[in-house]
């Protein structure tokens, strides 16, 4: 008896073929947007900041096929990229790539033009840059660029792509304008509306994300919150960019009844590693020249007070005769003057109040107080070349520096954007720490990689031992570049569903402090483009986008993601972790060796071996298939042989580990399914150990669906179900067997011949019809149309269109 | 000893059983010299600007007394002519030469290698664009390993392939790719003794630069220690660098269902049964986006699978029914339709849509 399939027809309404089901639902989707797209202008992705990023957004949307307005509260594009920091923040050029990598390359090659180097020679520059080579030719990089430079590449990339750029200020009171929990316009201060179904938010502040209701935090979290150690109030060890001792805190030196000096408060306001609300110091980043024919001197700024530079004063009176600003040289004798040294350009202190920081200013009250931070470096040079309180010496080392005639020509030759360094930050349901900087725990959704130290500048200035000191610098180095999540740019599940966040996205203080850098941003915004294009195709919330599907785009973009550190430990469980850690025997606690984490390790002394060993037990909940990872740290004298037990749901595995090598790295012991139970975990014994045994951490990772470790087009998942190694590419066995199906007795895709019937439907005349349609690409074109008579029938008749699966060919 | 007239032989083989012979390749040098000459000026093989040359600063290698013959795992015969070239010299020998139409890139190299005895001493073939240096296959001369390794002229890095055995002849196989490697470099591969069945896949080590096009290989011994070089070949496919006579990869050595060619196109070893990974294959097509010829409609979809059988048609059958009560359903017409299928299309796939 044959299988037999059918289309059960309607017995009496006819189904008019002119109005099929896909067409009857685009127009019930057309008609809520009928009625709300009356006023704003609709695109399919709206960027807003006319920042670095929001450059690279907008751009990327454009090729991606999507209509894209790029909305910024400026004149000027390109954020602090055009605005003097020229001396790139890069960490390590193997982290460019796409639109960024772009962008440092038209550097590069606009440089490479004798003609660009007007006020100085190519051969007299040299070739430093910061943490490289100024020029690499090997990469065709440029790290080092004047802003007007930068200025020219972004306005190219926006005219190549045609994007449509407005400029216009976000209403910051109601101006994020939401419906059904979504964004669905953004309304302007001048009443302009944009509509979209993506929005971007390339802003320094952060500013969609209170309309959004996006959580978000201000300030530093107290080191409890995410266990780190370097986060919250940093009194202590703030040592880098110092006061020198002895500077006295009151108006009137030694006289504490004439009150602080402004500006410096009587203590941090709380113990080191709690938490605040207080923002990291921001400055201008001066762009200085000494080439006469293109100086402006910086004259005495509009209400200087010289009361204002009373620290300043002592400073130098204490000791401090350099580093009042950096001189870090782009082409063509122009500086990148940034903040360096105890009192120099930060204007530590005064992006916040008791009830109100810069993140909830106004757009005109942020204007003004950037002015003040403006005046306050102005007046910093002036009185460094000029004031009397300054002693001649300095003054001369300061004197030939002058504002550059030919950069920002309508601004004063000062610099646009005030480097606001750290605003507003998302809280999401991934939040990236101090544990991804140093590499303790990865990211597996990558986006980008970020691999600036972690760097977050002074906070405030308050009075210890009776002195004068800064307090908030904290300046750690990477281990490497480290990938930034997917779910760290987008909000909560459950929160806006179009919105994504590349530059205040979810990290914490430290994080951020390293995340934070330009190039990074170009890379996270490009890639935030992508994924709003991937969610608006396949209409899904951007929580919703698959990093399988999304992944590949990135790829294609050229983004740098990372590759098998994309699924390192997301979670790790270390030594110290007296909940889920057992110790059996004696063990020493001990940090010679570099390369763990947490705060030491154990060693087992290399004696009373078989009595000794460590469990480390699943957080609880830890289920369903999972990478386990051990961490040591390596030396000839440690063990070569050590077995190392995993307790899982399929009962017990050894692996045999040799801790001589591949230390201060995650190494995977194997993909194993848990199930939750209280006795699964990992234990290092010390049994026939021939050196050493060291227990520093284990790092867990779940397998999902999609993620395919070694990138050779199966997951893990597959790769388990085959016998294979999901650590190790198959690509080539892979792409053997999709040539050569016969082998297997299977078949390829290109083998069938593809057709399909329509439903059949009545027409009025009372007739069936049904069409036999071919595939063409993704579109299917008729092939035959059939059209029976029926026969006249009762009031009651249904008609059905069989198909039989088992036929002669 | 070369065995010539196998080379003829196999040669006349290809003409009388129509099998196509292998593209003639760019570079080719035999060494079909006199025994011991040395090879400065020599101008044998095809593809070359000029002959052999010396930098002035070595002594130059020599025509050895005999060539290198090679067969693979299989049994497949590399082609080979003429002689060989010795480095053995009472101090460093260096010899070099340039190919026409260089710098070359995309494109397989191949070359038969011997190294006698152990010793800690560079041997081996560097690859020059002009007077830079790229790339060397060559014996480690930091240890007295017989591992053959991959070198990074321009970076100092290398890549050991864990392959290499004193006294052995090997093939070694190179695959230059222009920008195929990571950030857009070229990449070179290296392949050491593969199967002449297919094209390996699988490279035993790899590098990467910005740039290996080159023009110029230089063949050296580091104080005269002895290396013997033969059968340079540069091609554009794989089957150029090596042309041999197939012999049948019909058995199944191991047993575990697929033939001993089927594994080398694979890049299964056919003496190691992988039986449990076939047959997970077979069971899992949709991992590789095949289909087993019962389950050809995707999870979700209904309709019909029809195989070609042994014409150019097969036939559709359809059948419209009535029904008033909705127990039986009589025929109310049937139809059949003749589809042609198209070249390289084996079956006809009907669904509905969802």
């Amino acid at each position: 008896m044959p299988a037999l399939h059918h289309h059960d027809l309607q017995p009496i309404a006819p189904r008019p073929r002119l109005f099929p089901t896909m067409k009857f639902r685009f127009l019930c989707w057309l008609l809520p947007l009928a009625t709300a797209a009356a006023d704003p202008i609709a695109s399919d992705i709206v960027v807003y900041g006319g920042t670095s990023g929001g450059v690279a957004a907008a751009v990327q949307a454009a090729r991606s096929g999507k209509s894209v307005v790029l909305i910024s509260p400026t004149a000027q594009l390109g954020g602090l990229t055009t605005s003097g920091l020229g001396w790139t923040d890069l960490g390590n050029s193997a982290i460019l790539g796409g639109i960024s990598r772009e962008f440092y390359q038209r550097i590069y090659q606009h440089y490479q033009d004798d003609a660009a180097w007007n006020w100085q020679s190519r051969a007299s520059y040299g070739n430093a840059g910061q943490g490289g080579p100024a020029f690499n030719a090997g990469t065709r990089i440029a790290s080092v660029f004047e802003p007007k430079v930068a200025k020219a590449v972004f306005e190219a990339f926006i005219a190549e792509e045609d994007v449509s750029v407005i400029t216009g200020r976000l209403n910051l009171t109601n101006g994020v304008v939401m419906e059904n929990g979504k964004i669905s316009y953004l309304r302007l201060e001048d009443g302009r509306e944009f509509g979209g179904k993506m929005f971007i938010d390339a802003s320094y502040e952060g500013d969609l994300l209170p309309g959004a209701q996006v959580s978000f935090t201000i300030g530093r979290e107290a080191n409890a919150t995410y266990g780190e150690t370097v986060n919250g109030i940093q009194a202590e060890r703030a040592t880098k960019n110092q006061l020198p001792d002895g500077i006295d805190p009151w108006l009137m030196a030694g006289d504490p009844e004439s009150g602080l000096l402004p500006g410096v408060a009587p203590d941090p306001g709380g113990a080191d590693g709690r938490a605040d609300q207080r923002l990291q110091a921001y400055c201008f980043r001066m762009v200085l020249t000494d080439v006469e024919a293109n100086r402006v001197a910086v004259p005495q700024p509009p209400g200087y007070d010289e009361a204002d530079y009373e620290l300043l004063f002592r400073a130098i009176e204490a000791g401090q005769n350099s580093g009042f600003f950096k001189f870090d040289l782009m082409p063509n004798r122009k500086t990148d003057s940034n903040n360096t040294g105890g009192i120099s350009t930060d204007y530590i202190g005064k992006n916040y109040g008791p009830d109100w920081n810069w993140a909830t200013l106004n757009h005109d009250q942020r204007l003004a107080l950037a002015k003040e931070h403006e005046n306050w470096q102005r007046g910093l040079i002036w009185t460094l070349q000029n004031h009397a309180r300054v002693p001649e010496t300095i003054r001369n080392n300061y004197a030939a520096w002058g504002l550059p005639a030919d950069e920002f020509t309508n601004n004063g030759h000062w610099p646009w954007q005030l480097y606001v360094r750290e605003a507003r930050r998302m809280v999401s349901d991934y939040v990236m720490t101090q544990h991804h900087c140093n590499g303790a725990v990865t990211a597996p959704d990558s986006v980008g990689l970020a691999a600036y130290a972690m760097d977050s500048h002074h906070v405030q200035r308050h009075v210890k031992n009776g002195m004068v000191k800064n307090e908030g610098d904290v300046q750690l180095p990477l281990s490497g570049p480290y990938p930034v999540s997917y779910r760290s740019i987008i909000p909560k599940r459950g929160q806006c569903p179009n919105l994504l966040v590349p530059w205040s996205l979810s990290a914490s203080h430290m994080a951020f402090g390293s995340i934070r850098m330009e190039p990074v941003f170009m890379t996270l915004s490009q890639s935030a483009a992508l994924a709003a294009s991937l969610a608006i195709d396949e209409n899904l919330a951007v929580q919703d986008v698959s990093y399988s599907a999304l992944r590949p785009l990135l790829s294609s973009a050229g983004q740098s993601l990372g590759g098998l550190a994309a699924f390192l430990p997301e979670t790790f469980i270390d030594n110290s972790d007296t909940a889920l850690v057992t110790v059996t025997g004696d063990w020493v606690a001990a940090s010679a060796t570099a390369g763990f984490v947490g705060n030491d390790y154990l060693h087992d002394n290399n004696t009373n071996q078989g009595s000794r060993e460590v469990f480390f037990r699943l957080p609880a909940g830890t289920s369903g298939l999972q990478r386990v990872f051990l961490r040591w740290t390596s030396h000839p004298n440690r063990a070569s042989n050590i077995p190392v037990e995993i307790s899982h749901e399929g009962g017990l595995s050894t692996v045999t580990v040799n801790q001589q090598l591949n230390g201060a790295k995650w190494n995977l012991l194997g993909l194993y399914t848990f199930s939750g139970g209280e006795n699964e975990g990992v234990t290092i014994r010390t049994t026939g150990a021939n050196g050493f045994v060291i227990a520093d951490a284990i790092g867990i990772s779940t397998v999902r669906d999609g993620d395919d470790m070694d990138g050779d087009g199966l997951t893990d998942v597959q790769e388990l179900a085959l016998g294979l190694d999901p650590g190790v590419a198959n690509t080539a066995l892979i792409q053997a067997v999709k040539d050569n199906p016969d082998f297997f007795s299977l078949h390829g895709p290109g083998e069938i011949h593809d057709l399909r019937l329509t439903p059949p439907w009545l027409t009025p005349e009372r007739r069936l019809s049904f069409v036999l349609e071919k595939a063409e690409g993704s579109l299917w074109q008729p092939v035959e149309n059939f059209l029976l008579d029926l026969p006249a029938a009762d009031s009651r008749s249904f008609y059905r269109l069989l198909l039989e699966t088992t036929v002669t060919p | 000893m070369k065995h010539l007239p196998l080379r003829l032989s196999v040669a006349a083989a290809w003409l009388a059983t129509g099998t196509s012979l292998m593209a003639a390749g760019l570079v080719h040098e035999p060494f079909d010299y006199t025994p011991a000459s040395p090879l400065t000026s020599l101008e044998g093989g095809t593809g070359w600007v000029s002959g052999w040359f010396e930098d002035g600063q070595a002594l130059p290698p020599s025509v050895n007394g005999e060539g290198l013959a090679w067969s693979d795992g299989l049994g497949n015969a590399l082609n080979v002519s003429g002689l060989a070239a010795d480095t053995t010299a009472g101090a460093t020998t260096r010899i070099f030469r340039t190919m026409a139409g260089g710098p070359l890139n995309d494109v397989w190299i191949s070359f038969l290698w011997r190294l006698p005895a152990a010793n800690s001493l560079f041997e081996g073939v560097t690859f020059y664009n002009g007077s830079q240096a790229l790339f060397a296959v060559s014996n480690p001369s930091s240890a007295t390993a017989a591992s053959i390794v991959l070198g990074n002229s321009l970076t100092g890095a290398s890549a050991g392939t864990g392959r290499g055995e004193f006294g052995t002849t090997h093939l070694v196989v190179l695959r230059l790719g222009k920008d195929a490697g990571p950030n857009g470099n070229d990449l070179l591969e290296i392949f050491v003794d593969p199967f002449l069945s297919a094209i390996p896949s699988v490279p035993d080590a790899s590098i990467n630069a910005a740039s290996f096009g080159f023009n110029t290989i230089r063949v050296a011994a580091q104080n005269g220690a002895t290396f013997v070089f033969d059968e340079l070949r540069i091609g554009a496919a794989f089957s150029e660098v090596t042309p041999h006579e197939p012999v049948s990869g019909d058995q199944d050595s191991d047993g575990d269902g697929l033939t001993d060619a089927q594994e080398v196109l694979l890049g299964t070893d056919p003496f190691v049964s992988n039986a449990p990974l076939f047959e997970a294959v077979s069971a899992n097509p949709q991992f590789f986006g095949l289909f087993a010829s019962g389950n050809m409609i995707p999870p979700g979809k209904r309709g019909v699978v029809i195989p070609r059988g042994g014409g150019e048609t097969v036939t559709l059958p359809l059948k419209v029914q009535q029904s008033s009560t909705l127990l039986g359903w009589p025929v109310l017409e049937s139809l059949t339709r003749r589809i042609g299928l198209p070249a390289g299309k084996n079956f006809l796939r009907v669904t509905l849509p969802d």
